[in-house]
């Protein structure tokens, strides 16, 4: 059961309480409202711009890890086989890609065109 | 919340500062208010001023725009608990023993001596209870707790008055 002493210490503390959380803001809402909107940001550009540096960072190092990743347009196998290989008197091969070969035949100085015997 | 407010929440969560600082106008008393019972009168305004500026940041992410007035007293009652756990060291809270309270001379009760000798949660829901007169549900949803533990915190919180209004004697 309640002390009734005690009750009346809360029930006085509460309309104490009552009447001093109800005072008035020491600034005015209308002074508050200047000062506030003074210190606005700007949200909705502020986040995006930042939003957009992050994802151009990220692409930047994406696309910096994949270019260096990614295997040399020629693999180091087929780099010899690009060289003139000689195949035989007269002939040499050029590989312009490793699906591509071109074949020369020189034919010796005064021989007909044609002419191998 | 007076149906003039949702087309300020609207506009304002569109960019419009104009709409946002009417809706700190019509907030700006209440906030104050209940900010003042959980951090002192020093530090009320500060503590609302920068719950209204997280607010402005936050706005978009509001969903719902009826719910604007609880939503930012949620943002100021945060606010007040970062402010109070900073200044931990300098406050007596609950830990503390309870000290006798020396009426003023004209016999009136200094208020805040008193409130500062509560959890800064208990200050929230005392004011919210005695002051703006709220419902335990209205309360649990404005601070993010149930109403059983905002019954647990006034509970506890008239205990304490209680202990400190005596003196400290139990």
């Amino acid at each position: 059961m309640n002390d009734p002493v005690h009750s009346s210490r809360l029930d006085a503390f509460d309309e104490a309480f009552r009447a001093w959380g109800r005072r008035d803001a020491p600034t005015s809402s209308r002074q508050a409202a200047s000062v506030v909107r003074s210190q606005l940001a700007t949200p909705h550009q502020g986040f995006p711009m930042l939003r957009l540096a992050a994802a151009a960072a990220v692409l930047l190092v994406i696309g910096l890890l994949a270019f260096l990743a990614a295997p040399s347009a020629v693999p180091p196998s087929d780099v010899a086989a690009l060289h003139p290989q000689p195949l035989g008197d007269g002939v040499v091969q050029f590989w312009l890609n490793p699906e591509t070969p071109i074949v020369f035949v020189l034919s010796p100085m005064g021989s007909r065109s044609g002419d191998n015997s | 919340m007076s149906d003039d407010t949702v087309p300020l929440v609207l506009h304002a969560r569109a960019g419009d500062r104009g709409a946002f600082t009417r809706l700190v106008e019509l907030h700006w008393g209440r906030l104050v208010r209940f900010a003042r019972s959980v951090v002192g009168e020093a530090e009320a305004e500060d503590a609302v001023q920068e719950a209204l500026l997280a607010a402005w940041r936050k706005l978009p992410d509001l969903t719902d725009p009826a719910c604007f007035g609880g939503w930012v007293g949620r943002i100021t009652y945060r606010r007040c608990l970062r402010r109070t756990g900073r200044f931990r060291h300098l406050l007596p809270l609950e830990a503390a023993p309870p000290q006798a309270v020396e009426p003023a001379p004209d016999g009136e009760i200094l208020i805040w001596q008193v409130l500062r000798r509560l959890a800064p949660r208990q200050r929230a829901v005392l004011h919210l209870t005695v002051v703006e007169e709220m419902s335990d549900s209205e309360i649990g949803t404005l601070l993010g707790i149930t109403p059983a533990s905002v019954r647990s915190h006034r509970r506890r919180g008239r205990d304490r008055l209680r202990h400190v209004l005596e003196g400290g004697r139990p």
